[in-house]
């Protein structure tokens, strides 16, 4: 064994055809017993330079998200549209758009929406009959649902629908919205790392402190939305009376808008947030139609602006966390490139993980020139990485690599990737 | 973009050709709602703005705007109903002088705007797709009903992109 990685380490600094790069893939795929797609592209020339696997279907995890950004990318304007609103009598209707921006500490702060609902001279009414999906994707693990990165999808999400349990200088704890606090019940002290559970149902918080680990000072932790929890934390916030209303969007409304596209854009591809993810899509849906499902702008999508990728695509939520979604490599390559054409890149490029400097990539090796531009995706014992590579030659080459079905550790996953990836810069 | 150029007049080809959608109801939608994003955004102190004289002013661009969706609608419609008369054109340039641009705020021309569009999915939306493929013929030219809702669309993402590139730029 010890022969076989040593004779692999020396491939991967030494070999360059293209025939090389794909004995280089082949002896990964022996390494990890796993399955490798990978693509490498020349948009100058419009010419494929090295493919492996490029129309076999892997689960693309975070990598779904590029769908979405092209999908927003088409559909939404500069700014994000935040709530709909009608006006009768004495009364302000308002709906939601599904923006996840408001009150949500990872998005560029805005005061656009909360200070119209709290300076509206009218009473103040939110409906919901506008959304018509589940709060979680099809194919999400259920058992996600008590974890940061599997917010509920919802209509006028608040605080990224997320909770943060914090500890108070009294030793007391507490929850940031206050609102959940008296749902918060402190239990016995466990040895190790304290422990943090939300009924799967309700939200019910059982916290029990740990006996040996530093506490976290916040702990942010999905809260389970519904109308009537939204109305109360907004009447919470603004200092004022909102209440729940069954009124059908109908007819023309006013639109508010909250913050620019691009700011949701860069969370989402940099820091791979599933969240917002979620709720472009639903933002989208709610410019194409009136109701807010997900479904509806996969297949606008779909139909209208994906039509030419050369594989069908298996795609079900905004985010990638399910499992349902594939996708193959040559397809994500044609994304990239389609997206290429859209936005400049002086534009596109500070969307996106930079590798040595931001987001998802930060921790890769810092490099004197950064020469990854992209998106990770990640779910157990599949791991996927695309986007563009910039070459020594000065070159913009877009690449697709996918690892599916590995059960070495991910850091492994990615230090092959890497190091394939440095060769490619160097070779081109 | 699915319409068949071929069968548009040569003078409406380029606001077709802005469209990239291939559906016309999301057409309608999608431009609809980056023209009320833009005019949501525009300050009424630069309401009365020209880029040059003898332009129009932004309220002047937005009436015409309105103008032209309402007579390219009522064409579809006509068409749409194998209605043979031969439709006169209309003068852009006598109707905005006539359109009281500066009597209306940006606020209200917005919700005319939102209305209309909304009048003009529904009046789309109720067409079979074989009434869809029916022409007639306004100025002279010969349209189809589905060509008449792209050029609807085309029109205003047209004027979009002039108010953005002459009246809102920062430059």
């Amino acid at each position: 064994m010890r022969l076989l990685l040593v004779g692999l380490a020396g491939m991967l600094g030494a070999c360059v055809s293209p025939l090389a790069f794909k004995r280089q893939l082949t002896a990964a795929e022996e390494k990890f017993n796993d399955h490798i797609g990978f693509v490498l592209y020349d948009p100058g020339s419009k010419k494929t330079l090295i493919d492996f696997n490029s129309a076999r279907y892997f689960t693309p995890a975070s990598n779904t998200k590029i769908f979405t950004f092209y999908t927003a990318l088409q559909i939404l304007g500069d700014s994000i549209p935040a709530l709909k609103y009608t006006i009768t009598n004495d009364s302000l209707i308002f709906w939601g758009t599904g923006d996840p921006s408001f009150l949500y500490k990872k998005t560029a702060a805005n005061s656009q929406v909360y200070e119209f609902l709290r300076r509206a001279p009218q009473k103040l009414f939110f409906s919901s009959t506008n959304f018509q999906t589940a709060h979680f994707g099809p194919g999400w693990a259920w058992d996600d649902y008590n974890d940061t990165y599997s917010a509920e999808r919802a209509p006028f999400p608040i605080f990224g629908n997320l909770v943060e349990v914090v500890e108070k200088p009294d030793q007391h704890w507490t929850t940031i919205p206050s609102l959940f606090t008296n749902h918060l019940v402190v239990g016995d002290s466990v040895a190790g790392e304290l422990e943090i559970n939300r009924d799967i149902d309700s939200n019910q918080i059982v916290l029990r402190p740990g006996k040996d680990a530093t506490l976290l000072p916040c702990i942010p932790l999905p809260f389970h939305y519904s109308g009537d929890v939204m109305v109360e934390m907004l009447s919470d916030t603004l200092k004022r009376p909102v209440e729940e209303i069954n009124y059908r969007l109908t007819g023309p409304t006013r639109m508010v808008y909250s913050i620019p596209a691009d700011s949701l854009y860069k969370v989402m591809m940099q820091e791979s947030d599933n969240f917002i993810a979620e709720q472009l899509l639903l933002l989208c849906a709610g410019v194409i139609s009136d109701t807010l499902k997900p479904e509806i702008a996969i297949r606008y999508a779909k139909k209208n602006l994906l039509f030419d990728l050369p594989d069908k695509l298996l795609w079900v939520d905004g985010s990638g966390l399910s499992r349902y979604n594939l996708f193959t490599p040559r397809s994500i390559v044609r994304l990239w490139e389609k997206i290429y054409a859209k936005v400049p890149s002086e534009r596109l490029f500070k969307l996106l993980a930079v590798g040595g400097q931001t987001g998802t990539l930060k921790n890769w090796n810092k490099e004197d020139k950064p020469y990854v531009f992209g998106k990770t995706g990640f779910l157990s014992n599949n791991q996927s990485l695309s986007g563009y590579l910039l070459t020594k030659k000065g070159k913009v080459l877009i690449f697709s690599f996918m690892n599916a079905n590995f059960i070495a550790s991910s850091r492994e996953i990615r230090k092959t990737m890497q190091e394939f990836l440095a060769g490619i810069r160097d070779k081109y | 973009m699915l319409l068949n150029l071929e069968g548009v007049p040569h003078f409406y080809k380029n606001y077709v050709k802005l469209i990239d959608e291939t559906d016309i109801i999301q057409a309608l939608r999608i431009s609809g709602h980056r023209m009320l994003e833009l005019v949501h955004f525009i300050k009424d102190e630069k309401a009365d703005y020209r880029y040059a004289e003898g332009k129009w002013s932004v309220r002047e661009l937005l009436c015409h705007v309105i103008d032209a969706e309402r007579i390219f609608a009522y064409r579809a419609l006509t068409f749409a109903r194998n209605d043979k008369t031969l439709l006169p054109g209309f003068e852009e340039k006598d109707y905005a002088p006539q359109a009281n641009a500066s009597g209306r705020n940006l606020k209200k021309i917005a919700d005319e705007m939102a209305h209309l569009r909304i009048s003009t999915i529904d009046l789309f939306e109720g067409f079979t797709p074989k009434m869809l493929t029916f022409k007639g013929t306004a100025n002279q030219n010969e349209f189809s009903v589905v060509a008449m809702g792209f050029i609807i669309a085309g029109h205003e993402t047209h004027h979009r992109k002039v108010l953005m590139e002459r009246y809102l730029s920062a430059k």
